[in-house]
């Protein structure tokens, strides 16, 4: 016997052959493939006794109609559903099995398209100290909540060496420290960016030198936040 | 073996090679006859199909392909032989018919092939439950496109289910049933 079918496309019409569901030209076609298809001749040679029991066997055909009236027979929606989401294909091509990793997939993505969605908008007013002999300080209103974006300038800046940035309240208290600030550009500009729980209403120092603080070169800037 | 290989061989004097011929038709025709007539009328009409194959084979034009001409044979002595039977069938009493009916062979049934079979149908008709309602269909004598309008398929979607119920039939049948099917 040989492995394989001649034509397969042909070879597909075997049962319905079998069965006698062909029309006459499928029919003629099939038993012209049957000619030279050795396969198809094997398989039709040992199916010819099941076929026969298929078609006229009186117990066999009780049994398909069983089946067949079982299978035609409603169900209920869970059942229909089921059937949908489980039927007995390949695990892989199972509805239930699709959806479930459709939902990996997506609801991570969902969580994290939702959680920059759900994050506040940071309400912000950009401050601009500039160094200044006159005994007024400046005032700014910050609305509650509202955080604070702080520019200034350090003229003795060099690139490579450390920047120490110390803010204080009228109280002396340390707001902020950094005794590496990096955030200067190419002009020896900064911008330090504070949030609202730390700044209440009162004047604040912020003092900018090198790291060790050599009093020469140390800027200060004052001002005021009003709330 | 390649049946043109066995043809030619046959054609040029080898006794071997035209029994092998002869093998070679009688299977196919049978298949065929079987088919088209039920086993009772074939057998005879199958010896006489290969016989004229035999006779003119020879006589073939080259440019005559030898398969497609046996098969036109064939179907040339079905024909005919089905044109005979429809003349006879009316001149024959409703007795006669009833006795050619029971005295008609019938196939001796394995026990054991049947229950095989009963219990893969029951299983498969989890996987393809429109299988035995297809096949219930035929036995009700319900015509191709009939069957396509109830199962809601298309007539090469039929096929195609009949295919591979035919295969996963088959393999029930030489395996057992699978218990993770």
């Amino acid at each position: 016997m040989t492995e394989r079918c001649t034509d397969i496309k042909t070879g597909r019409l075997i049962h319905a052959y079998e069965l006698g569901l062909l029309s006459d030209e499928e029919s003629e076609h099939f038993e012209m493939h049957l000619m030279h298809c050795e396969y198809c001749v094997s398989l039709l040679k040992t199916s010819s006794l099941r076929t026969g029991l298929l078609r006229s066997d009186s117990k066999v055909r009780d049994e398909l109609r069983r089946l067949s009236e079982h299978s035609n027979s409603k169900v209920g929606w869970a059942e229909e559903l089921r059937r949908y989401l489980w039927p007995n294909v390949p695990f892989p091509f199972r509805p239930a099995v699709t959806l479930l990793l459709v939902l990996l997939l997506v609801y991570p993505a969902y969580l994290g398209l939702t959680s920059h969605k759900s994050g506040e908008v940071i309400s912000l007013t950009e401050i601009g100290l500039v160094q200044s002999r006159a005994a007024t300080i400046e005032s700014t209103s910050l609305a509650a909540g509202e955080s604070a974006v702080l520019t200034f300038a350090y003229s003795h800046y060099r690139p490579g060496v450390d920047v120490m940035v110390l803010l204080v309240d009228e109280l002396g208290q340390i707001i902020y420290e950094n005794h590496a600030f990096e955030g200067f550009d190419a002009f020896q500009t900064a911008r330090l960016f504070l949030p609202s729980d730390l700044l209440r209403s009162g004047v604040y120092r912020l003092q900018v030198g090198p790291a060790g603080l050599v009093a020469d070169e140390i800027e200060e800037y004052r001002f005021r936040i009003v709330r | 073996m390649d049946i043109q290989i066995i043809l030619s061989k046959a054609q040029n004097g080898d006794k071997t090679a035209e029994s092998e011929l002869f093998r070679f038709l009688h299977v196919r025709f049978s298949l065929v006859a079987q088919k088209r007539l039920g086993v009772q009328d074939a057998e005879d009409l199958v010896n006489d199909a290969c016989i004229t194959v035999l006779e003119k084979y020879r006589k073939l034009p080259p440019e005559t392909q030898f398969e497609p001409w046996a098969y036109r044979v064939l179907r040339n002595k079905i024909g005919s032989h089905l044109r005979d039977q429809s003349v006879r069938k009316k001149t024959v009493e409703t007795t006669d018919r009833i006795e050619e009916y029971e005295n008609s062979a019938v196939t001796p049934v394995d026990p054991m092939g049947r229950m095989a079979l009963i219990r893969c149908l029951r299983k498969m008709s989890q996987v393809y439950p429109r299988y035995a309602r297809a096949v219930n269909l035929v036995n009700q004598g319900y015509t191709t496109d009939e069957i396509c309008q109830r199962l809601r398929l298309k007539r090469n979607n039929l096929y195609i289910l009949l295919f591979r119920c035919r295969n996963w039939l088959n393999s029930c049948l030489e395996h057992g049933i699978q218990s993770d099917d």
